[in-house]
């Protein structure tokens, strides 16, 4: 867990100070609300079809057990006694009445937490990957890189009123577990030829409207201009990228429209004026910001025999050790996937009891920390393999158990128009009926690994256009429909999902779910043949047939 | 964040209603012929013409205070109420169709 | 409406912007766009009153290098406050250009984006009809510690201060 000193914590502070004085002069009717909005909106403070939500950052998904408790407080006392975890790995709040946001951030400016630039078109929250630290993997952990994007980024003064969001994420590993590739720019740690270590820096993908894939701008940045490079895109960005039209404005229409060439070009001018500017970093500050993290002490252990332990024990654990269990690069350690899925509950939603468990399970059990993963799921990752057992008891009880990560019905799913103002449909509904009808878990397993993923409009929230499956929430003459698509990936070899046919209604489309998978495990050559690996290789037709016959 | 809404574009009906979001908790209301507010669009104030509509909206939007972004959609009337035509306004008069807080399993 | 400038309200002032064709006045104080400034510099020396240039959001800032002797004012509009552009060009006049007379925010300025249009180089602001400028006089002073170089301070924090290890 990075650490606050005096100066981050007085600038949340602040901030809480000066979004109460904002509060009250727009509840005195001083200041309309076109006016509070940007100012509501960089506090990360939406207005929704019934309430307000409020969306906490939690910079590169890390919790502590005293923040879980305070969004556990959050939860009881000021909504409905729930908590969303979203696919940016931050939380939202779907309930807070305006005068209590005041309160609400002093809470979280208490726990080192605050909402700043969650939303608005400014820099929001940076993304990595939740074993960030402990893969095996891993290069180098992003963390402290994250850390220092965040407060480089953190009421930045030139990039308040950009064309658009501006989402960035960052990875350390070979196996890119933060889809660097789908956000506005993608930082991948790496080594160059002689070994020195450095950023790779991607930019213009996204999902939304219109899906790209990032382009490499710099193959490869020393890490002393991390900073000044972004600095330079930003610039590049803020100048120029479009106005005109908001579904045009995102850095990745700028990228496609110039050309990675000629976008290139204009950052690296721009770079080379403030490259060696005081921005530069040095090894100190970089060591100085790692030393903040106060890293977890592990203890000097053997590993476990989990496989032989799945053999000899109840049926439901053992699903749960080779599903939601994940390898650990410390001997005797794992990270543990806990599932916000099981069957009746809205994907990436918890309770404040929950919220409240978790905390004390990460005390007893992980080291004192979790992880908001990018699927709304929470990773615990540290636990003692030895302790496995006793934590799956523990998270039994609190509904905190289900074993089915990675498979079909761990879905990721948006608020859709149950919540949200932008929704053209609603997603939720459907991710409950898909849940209640892939209730066999044998059968799960029997498919493997497949992602579903549904978003209620355009916008992607639910990240559609990378699942294997993929679900897009649609209006069709006032009607919902859902649009299927098939073959997304976010990974190395990112890939968009291709829409299979026409839209399914409301009714149709977890049949057509259904359809899909069975088409899948009928035609695939082996149980090792993935569903994604199935389809790279089979193409949309065997699927095309399934659904529409001879449409 | 949508600059304009929706809905005289995308709804469909005989009627027009003014709605907003309270600035105190965002809670949907509908105006009512007093030009006052309330949650229940059954007591909307309905109306056929444009320059009616007009006019409620310019009301509306002098409640700054009050109401955050009036805007108005179509909606049909049947035995004198308003109904909303759209699943959209549909859920926000009603509130959402899944549940919330589930109890937990055995913590309630 | 009101004016602030170096932090504190100043009196009114009233300058004419004046379009590319538009004839001078006889006298007072005008704002041209950077077209006119970069053609009729030298001409415009002999008005009586001061002159100075208005830049708008899609107008480049660094056309002006070498060219700003003479401007008693360089604004920066701000049609939308929701167009940032105009940060940037504020930042590359001050760190780019070393621009040191006055940088004068216009437009659609609101009392709370004032902190950041100091940091990046705005010494004064026009703050737009009706908005207090009591509230953007303690907006200005909002924070106390900021992280990142601006234009206000070419140093990020850890180089401002000894953060603890």
């Amino acid at each position: 867990m990075y650490q606050y000193d005096q100066h981050d914590q007085r600038i949340v502070d602040e901030r809480a100070a000066q979004f109460r004085g904002q509060v009250e002069r727009r509840l005195a009717g001083e200041i309309t609300e076109n006016e509070f909005k940007p100012l509501r909106l960089q506090n990360g403070l939406y207005m929704q079809l019934h309430a307000y939500m409020l969306r906490v950052a939690v910079p590169y998904g890390l919790l502590s057990s005293a923040q879980l408790r305070a969004l556990a407080t959050i939860a009881r006392d000021y909504d409905k006694g729930y908590a969303h975890f979203t696919t940016r790995q931050n939380v939202q709040f779907n309930w807070p009445e305006l005068e209590d946001v005041p309160a609400i951030l002093d809470l979280l400016a208490s726990v080192q937490m605050h909402a700043i630039q969650t939303s608005g078109n400014c820099i929001r929250n940076t993304t990595s990957d939740p074993l960030a630290g402990i893969a095996a993997d891993e290069l180098e952990d992003p963390r402290p890189y994250c850390e220092l994007i965040r407060q480089w980024s953190t009421f930045h003064p030139e990039f308040a009123f950009l064309p658009r969001k501006f989402k960035i994420a960052i990875t350390g590993s070979t196996t890119d577990r933060a889809a660097v590739r789908v956000h506005d720019i993608g930082i991948r740690i790496i080594e160059n030829d002689t070994g020195e270590r450095g950023f790779e820096i991607l930019v213009g993908g996204g999902l939304g409207r219109t899906p790209h894939i990032a382009k490499v701008v710099r193959p490869f940045l020393a890490y002393e201009h991390l900073l000044s490079y972004l600095e330079a895109i930003l610039r590049v960005y803020n100048r120029y990228g479009r106005r005109d039209n908001k579904y045009k404005a995102r850095i990745k229409i700028q990228v496609s429209e110039w050309g990675v060439e000629k976008f290139a070009a204009a950052v690296e001018a721009e770079w080379a004026q403030i490259k060696d500017s005081a921005t530069k970093l040095t090894r100190d500050e970089i060591d100085r910001i790692k030393g903040r993290f106060a890293l977890p002490t592990f203890e000097a252990l053997a590993n476990e025999d989990l496989d032989a332990l799945a053999l000899t024990t109840d049926r439901e654990f053992a699903r749960f050790l080779k599903n939601n269990v994940r390898q650990h690069r410390v001997p005797g350690y794992a990270a543990v996937v806990v599932s916000t899925k099981p069957q009746g509950r809205p994907p990436g939603d918890v309770s404040d009891t929950q919220l409240d468990a978790l905390a004390d399970l990460a005390d007893r059990f992980g080291l004192g920390h979790v992880v908001v993963m990018h699927d709304q799921n929470v990773m615990m990752p540290n636990v003692k393999q030895a302790d496995l057992q006793a934590l799956y008891a523990e998270l039994k009880t609190w509904d905190l158990h289900t074993a089915n990560a990675g498979r079909v019905t761990d879905q990721i799913c948006c608020p859709g128009l149950d919540f949200c103002n932008l929704a053209n449909a609603r997603s939720i509904p459907v991710a409950l009926r898909i849940a209640d009808r892939f209730d066999d878990l044998d059968y799960l397993d029997d498919l493997g690994d497949v992602t579903i993923k549904m978003s209620g409009c355009i916008n992607a929230c639910g990240h559609h256009h990378v699942g294997n499956i993929g679900i897009l929430g649609i209006d069709k003459a006032g009607v919902e429909a859902y649009q299927l698509m098939i073959g997304g990936d976010p990974g190395e070899q990112a890939s968009l999902g291709k829409i299979v046919g026409r839209a399914f209604s409301s009714d149709e489309i977890v049949d057509a779910v259904a359809t899909v998978l069975d088409t899948y495990s009928t035609l695939r050559e082996s149980a090792d043949e993935t569903f994604l690996d199935f389809y790279r290789r089979v193409g949309l037709d065997p699927f095309k047939d399934s659904l529409y016959g001879s449409d | 964040m949508l600059d304009q809404p929706f809905d005289v574009a995308r709804s469909f009906g005989s009627h027009f209603v003014i709605t907003a979001n309270t600035t105190d908790a965002g809670v949907p209301v509908y105006l009512r012929a007093d030009t006052t507010w309330s949650t229940s669009l059954h007591e909307a104030h309905a109306v056929q013409s444009e320059s009616e509509r007009d006019a409620l909206l310019d009301a509306a939007r002098t409640q700054e205070r009050d109401v955050c972004d009036p805007y108005a959609f179509k909606v049909n009337v049947e035995r004198g109420s308003a109904v909303a035509t759209t699943t959209r306004e549909r859920i926000r008069s009603q509130g959402p169709t899944t549940p919330l807080r589930r109890a937990d399993a055995a913590h309630g | 409406m009101a004016l602030i400038r170096n932090g504190a309200v100043a009196p009114p002032e009233t300058w004419t912007t004046l379009g590319n064709d538009d004839a001078l006045p006889r006298s007072g104080d005008v704002l041209v766009g950077i077209d006119r400034w970069l053609e009729q510099r030298d001409a415009l020396r002999a008005h009586d009153g001061r002159v100075g240039v208005l830049l708008q959001p899609d107008d480049d800032a660094l056309r002006l290098a070498r060219a700003l002797e003479g401007a008693a004012l360089v604004a920066v509009a701000f049609p939308k406050f929701t167009d940032g552009r105009g940060y940037s060009s504020a930042r590359l006049l001050r760190d780019r250009l070393g621009y040191r007379g006055e940088l004068r925010a216009v437009g659609d300025v609101l009392p709370d984006q004032v902190f950041f249009m100091q940091r990046v180089g705005f010494d004064s602001l026009d703050l737009a009809e009706d908005k207090s400028a009591q509230t953007a006089l303690e907006q200005l002073r909002e924070f106390s510690v900021t992280y990142q170089a601006a234009a206000d301070d070419a140093r990020p924090l850890f180089r401002r201060v000894q953060r603890p290890g």
